[in-house]
């Protein structure tokens, strides 16, 4: 587990580790289901450990780790039977290079830790939606018959969340 | 911010939301695949939006993580008393033998082949989040509702709720962010637990009509016991507080019968096996040592077969001001509830080490952090007390051990770790497990 006693493998989960909010974040970007998305980025893990050997160390982890979690995440939406609808590989590939520019884990604990406290500004029915669709995953039909409201009405609230914990989130970590 | 106007696609940043729920039409996402290629600003935006739903879903795992597994504690009455279909032998027939074994033969045809006496209500609601679906349909989660085959039960994140079983005495207790599918009771109680975690109390079953609870890994074969059964993507859980339950591993139909007092993990690449259940670590002791480096410890004859004394902990914590020249080793297995990367931490006010095995394996355990004095929890006095971030599996135990060695003074020990997502915190004993240790040492 420590450097002395490394399994060969070890270097590949270092590695995952060190990228791994890039990673979901790349995963979610292709199978749009964010709880699929963690199950995927677990595989994505696994077979990154068993190609290890075929990573050439002169090229950069992020874009081939990318490259694997591309085959893991496509592989996963069929495995669920549906087909696949994604951005084209070149998009994906930029994107994830603007993942890459939020930084490493720790700056990206800093945002995580920013987005927390900006929950606190939505009101209380955004949280509770915000709630519903990401720790509850339930879908937007299910939600808006919860809340009695209309699915479009759903979609132009969260976005406008989105909006909002983005520029809550880019004024904390300026001020920090 | 008013949510209630149109809905369009005029925002392009609703367009990103649809696509990354899945919802958005293929047309649309070749025009927002155009706009991305060609504008880095809302690849930037993009970027940023799919970061920030993936750390939406990790601070509720965080909070998931941090929350103790055993919140609630059920209290039913187990009764594994006489079922209501046996019948008082009848006196006058004792001559007519004939007769009697017509009755009998009835009797245990109603025993073995009767349908099943309990079918499930909804009987206690912790709070008002629990969604039914019947079909394709919503149905209220009232009290005393009876459950259908193919009903789908969902708690909230802060619910729980209760069903009990018709005229037995069989409970469960469904925590939160639970979800339980009712499958059939055709053939006994079917149920399928597709997540989250249920605490059950099984009156005793007929025959051959057993309740089975699946699990996307496992399933759970009970006649009659007390029990809880925790399931996530990845693995199952049991854990067995009175009776015996048999776990089936779907995958490749190994199994195991897991006793009272003993639990078993059903996943992937784990070895499934009944073992003692997590509350606690062994910690063992020898007094009457002088000196204060583990060393010394390590040179005693009666070291590591012969502590003066053991205890278990209930959690990674020793009682401050024990006591004097003596030194101790705290081992056991740590059970991670998530998979992904744990840091270590150990405060002690004496030369300690933290050693952390890769496997259960005591053999392949390596130095993973030290201690050499200090005031109580004061984690980040020196670095060494702090481990690298280690990649741990949920549904896996690792063994782990702490040596210390103390002299005169403030005596105090603890370990800690930080979870993914979640808090430094001192391990609490639901993800503590003991080694098992020959019958009669001490």
């Amino acid at each position: 587990m420590n450097s002395s006693a490394e399994m060969p493998y070890e270097e590949a989960f270092r590695q995952v580790l060190a990228h791994r909010t890039m990673l979901k974040a790349y995963v979610q970007a292709i199978v749009r289901d964010p709880f699929l998305a963690e199950d995927a980025f677990s595989e994505v893990t696994l077979e990154i450990a068993r190609s290890w050997n075929r990573f050439d160390r002169s090229r950069p982890f992020e874009s081939w780790a990318r490259g694997v979690a591309r085959r893991v995440a496509l592989t996963s939406i069929r495995k669920q039977g549906r087909q696949p609808v994604t951005l084209d590989d070149s998009v994906l590939e930029s994107i994830g290079t603007e993942l890459d520019a939020f930084g490493n884990e720790i700056e990206l604990g800093l945002r995580k830790e920013a987005l927390e406290t900006c929950l606190g500004i939505l009101t209380e029915a955004n949280r509770e939606l915000v709630r519903l669709r990401y720790f509850e995953n339930r879908g937007y039909e299910e939600i808006a018959r919860m809340l009695g409201r209309s699915v479009g009405a759903l979609y132009v609230a969260l976005t406008r969340i989105h909006a909002a914990l983005h520029d809550c989130v880019r004024r904390k970590l300026r001020l920090a | 911010m008013n949510p209630d106007v149109p809905h369009g696609l005029d925002d392009p940043r609703e367009r990103m939301l649809l696509y990354l729920d899945g919802t958005l039409p293929a047309d649309e996402v070749e025009r927002l695949n155009a706009r991305l290629r060609s504008d880095t600003a809302r690849r930037g935006e993009f970027a940023e939006m799919v970061l920030q739903q993936v750390q939406l879903t990790e601070l509720d795992h965080a909070k998931k993580g941090a929350a103790p597994l055993h919140e609630r504690i059920v209290q039913l009455p187990i009764e594994a008393g006489e079922s209501k279909m046996r019948k008082p032998p009848r006196r006058w027939i004792v001559p007519l033998a004939w007769a009697a074994s017509i009755a009998l033969l009835l009797v245990l045809n109603a025993w073995f082949f009767g349908p099943t006496t309990g079918e499930p209500i909804l009987a206690k609601i912790e709070a008002n989040e629990v969604s039914i679906r019947r079909g394709g349909d919503s149905v209220p989660a009232t009290i005393g509702l009876h459950l259908q085959p193919g009903d789908v039960l969902r708690t909230g994140t802060n619910d729980a709720a209760t069903l009990n079983f018709g005229p037995e005495n069989t409970g469960l207790l469904l925590s939160a962010s639970t979800k339980l599918r009712v499958a059939s009771f055709t053939h006994g109680k079917r149920l399928e637990l597709h997540e989250g975690k249920l605490e059950a109390s099984v009156a005793r079953q007929r025959p051959f009509r057993p309740m089975i609870i699946a699990t996307p890994q496992a399933e759970a074969r009970v006649l009659g016991t007390k029990f809880t059964l925790t399931t996530t993507a990845n693995s199952t859980r049991l854990d067995v507080s009175e009776g015996n339950v048999r776990l089936t591993r779907t995958s490749d139909g190994a199994r195991v019968d897991v006793p009272k007092e003993y639990s078993a993990i059903a996943a992937a690449n784990v070895y499934l096996a009944a073992l003692p259940k997590t509350g606690g670590i062994l910690r063992e002791y020898w007094t009457n040592i002088l000196g204060d480096h583990p060393g010394q410890l390590a040179r005693e004859p009666a070291f590591p077969d012969r502590p003066n004394g053991s205890e278990m902990l209930n959690s990674f914590e020793v009682p401050s001001n024990w006591g004097d020249h003596f030194g101790d080793r705290i081992r056991g297995f740590i059970h991670p509830p998530l998979t992904g990367a744990y840091v270590f931490w150990i405060s002690a006010d004496a030369d300690s080490t933290l050693t952390l095995s890769r496997t259960e394996k005591p053999e392949d355990r390596t130095q993973i952090a030290v201690a050499d004095g200090g005031p109580p929890q004061d984690w980040d006095r020196h670095i060494a007390q702090r481990s690298n971030p280690l990649t741990l599996e949920a549904g896996r135990r690792y063994y782990l051990e702490v040596i210390r060695k103390t002299d005169t003074g403030l005596d105090h020990l603890a370990v800690a770790w930080q979870p993914p997502g979640g808090q430094r915190e001192i391990i609490p004993a639901e993800f503590l497990s003991p080694v098992e240790t020959k019958k009669g040492r001490r």
